[in-house]
């Protein structure tokens, strides 16, 4: 138990300090639809130029926890997730909005979210070499696979209507493959067009899908109406003992995914979510409502996209490959002060890395008290008339969306996506579908292309060669094999099909 | 219309358009075009099938009654905000991104129905001071500018 002997390195004014500014700075950029982690982190590396290099990394992970818990405030309170990390929890988080339930979502959010976030950081700190050797493992077949395994969640996600939910599904992969092709540099659909070359990103569309929709979808009732449909909110912000039991099973299952993909690179809370989201309503029991504000799901997806963050740093520390964006900027940090990732780091500077580990444990502790009461003030906006609300929402994804790119093009494809996740939302057309297929798309084809091209054309031996692969495939079997069966929960299938 | 008719229209939208960009990304160097065809040839049979299980007695019960449209304001409401929306993601590159916002903000409210006066303004005097301290103070973002600033 060496790395408990930096524990009490953690508890000095400079640190805790860092890792206040961090939380508050990652919950609220965290929570505007746009922004994320990537730009709070990025905001935080000239501030903690000259600082010692533990003090700056705990400033940039603890940013990086409280920014994916921030985005779920936005997408549990109005359905305008602030990250794609936090898209499916707009799903059952809003719904119980709708119903008058946003406290008791918060509560569940936090409590799933902390929690996981503290689970994944004490793997970092025990685990992280071997599990490291883990993520090695994933080469192209099994991204490929990761990717299908991701895209059985479109069944799960659509509600019945499994159908058009996976013509959704197909329209987001379609709609993955728009801009210059990455192996052949092919500028595909892009009818000239210099703003598609770069395809479509996933924040544009996540944006225009969840967040615009809603305003326009807001739009429908009364003006003066409020979301919530009350006009009081409780201060019960802490979760009860009987709520957590209640979800316990939907808690360990959101965490364990979180953790298994945090350690997959390039797969992360965007893709845990909808796998862990899809596990629970497969494992769903008579009585359960899932779509229609089921807290259940919502721990499961807030539960999952926390239990990344941990794990997620690990290909990143151990052996210098950044999961995601955010990864890649933490580790622009640590090569700033002047550390280099990899096995050297825990045997040379076991005093700033084991700092660091115990500084983001303690990030996520704390985040839980300050999220709580940030998250309880920011319910107010439930309150607010649909009228005013609606405007300020689509004012916010244009501002967002901007910022995060300074691309007029991302503006206009997040108001296209606007208008087709609004039409889509109306014709049963799952949005979530879409935004699966956008996500998995460059996975999937990218795993296929070099797949094929290292098979030479003889994919299937190729996969079938590797044993975690076809641990993978068998995943993905029992997945379409508890999609196909008919869930204890639901009572209509047929209604919505 | 019959809810039969726009499900079965809606199939052979698809369809036709899954044929188009299955037409247009034939041909391709290098099996550029191998990915998008997949999924479009998977969007038209999944449409296929849409459009044949509309045949079957379970969809036609489903499927019963008529598709209704509403020519009033209240029905429209959402499709003017979503024009006025778009028009606003475009004008905030000529006329700037804090001129446009107010003029969007108080147009859109005012075409949702809305007009507690009092209620609009205060927010509009909250609202764009926080977006301006935050967004250009704190983020230092560029925002668009315009005619006036």
């Amino acid at each position: 138990m060496e790395s408990l002997d930096f524990l009490y390195n953690v508890v000095s004014i400079a640190n805790l300090g860092a890792m206040f500014l961090g939380i508050v700075v990652g919950l609220i950029v965290g929570a505007i639809p746009g922004l994320g982690p990537p730009m709070a982190i990025a905001l935080m590396i000239p501030i903690s130029f000259e600082w010692p290099p533990e003090t700056a990394l705990i400033l940039m992970v603890a940013t990086y926890a409280a920014g994916i818990y921030g985005g779920s405030f936005t997408a549990i309170l109005i359905r305008a997730p602030g990250t794609s990390a936090s898209a499916a929890s707009a799903i059952e988080g809003y719904e119980m909005t709708k119903r008058g339930r946003a406290i008791e979502a918060i509560r569940m959010s936090t409590f799933a979210s902390v929690m996981g976030g503290i689970i994944s950081g004490f793997v970092l700190l025990w685990l992280a070499p071997p599990l490291a050797k883990v993520s090695l493992l994933f080469g192209p077949s099994e991204y490929f696979v990761v990717a299908l395994l991701g895209l059985t969640a479109i069944a799960a996600v659509s509600f019945g209507a499994v159908l058009k939910g996976l013509i959704a599904g197909l329209f987001g992969l379609f709609v993955s493959t728009i801009g210059i092709d990455a192996a052949t540099a092919f500028p595909r659909f892009t009818y000239g067009m210099t703003g598609l070359m770069s395809g479509v990103g996933i924040l544009p569309a996540v944006i225009g899908l969840f967040a615009f929709a809603q305003a326009l979808t807001l739009c429908e009732g009364s003006p003066k109406s409020n979301i919530s449909g009350v006009s009081k909110l409780s201060w019960n912000i802490w979760p009860r003992i009987s709520e957590i039991l209640h979800c316990r099973w939907s808690l360990f299952r959101g965490w364990f995914t979180g953790l298994v993909m945090g350690i997959v690179p390039a797969a992360g809370g965007s893709v845990a979510q909808w796998i862990a989201y899809s596990w629970e309503i497969q494992r769903g029991k008579p009585g359960d409502k899932f779509g229609e504000g089921e807290v259940k799901g919502l721990a499961a997806t807030e539960g999952s996209n926390n239990g990344v963050t941990g794990t997620s740093l690990i290909p990143m520390f151990v052996l210098g490959i950044p999961g995601g964006i955010s990864a890649a900027v933490i580790l622009g940090a640590l090569m700033i002060h002047g550390l280099q990732p990899g096995d050297r780091l825990f045997r040379d500077s076991p005093e700033i890395i084991f700092t660091v580990i115990w500084g983001f444990i303690l990030a996520n502790f704390f985040m839980g008290g300050i999220a709580a009461v940030l998250a309880r003030t920011m319910a107010y906006v439930t309150l607010f008339p649909r009228g005013l609300l609606a405007p300020i929402i689509m004012i916010f994804c244009v501002v967002g969306t901007f910022t995060a790119s300074g691309n007029p093009w991302d503006v206009w494809i997040m108001t296209a996506f606007g208008v087709i996740g609004y039409l889509a939302h109306k014709y049963d057309f799952s949005p979530a579908g879409i935004l699966l297929g956008i996500i998995l798309g460059p996975i999937a084809e990218q795993g296929l292309r070099n797949v094929l091209i290292i098979s030479d054309d003889n994919p299937l031996s190729f996969i079938f060669s590797r044993w975690i692969s076809v641990l993978i495939i068998v995943m993905i079997a029992v997945a379409i094999y508890y999609s196909l069966k008919p869930k204890k929960w639901e009572t209509t299938d047929e209604d919505k099909s | 219309m019959s809810k039969l008719t726009a499900e079965r229209i809606i199939a052979v939208c698809l369809i036709i358009v899954a044929g188009i960009m299955y037409t247009q990304s034939t041909g391709w160097q290098q099996r550029a075009g191998s990915f998008p065809q997949f999924a479009e040839i998977s969007v038209a049979v999944l449409a296929a099938l849409m459009f044949l299980r509309t045949f079957l007695e379970s969809s036609k019960k489903r499927l019963s009654g008529n598709v209704y449209f509403e020519f009033t304001y209240k029905a429209w409401k959402p499709l003017a905000v979503m024009v006025a929306g778009i028009a606003y993601s475009f004008a905030i590159f000529k006329l700037g991104f804090y001129v446009s916002s107010v003029i969007f903000y108080f147009a859109a409210v005012y075409m949702t129905g809305l007009r507690s006066h009092k209620y609009i303004f205060i927010t509009a005097v909250v609202l764009f001071p926080l977006i301006y301290v935050f967004f250009s103070v704190v983020l230092d973002a560029f925002l668009p500018e315009g005619i006036l600033f």
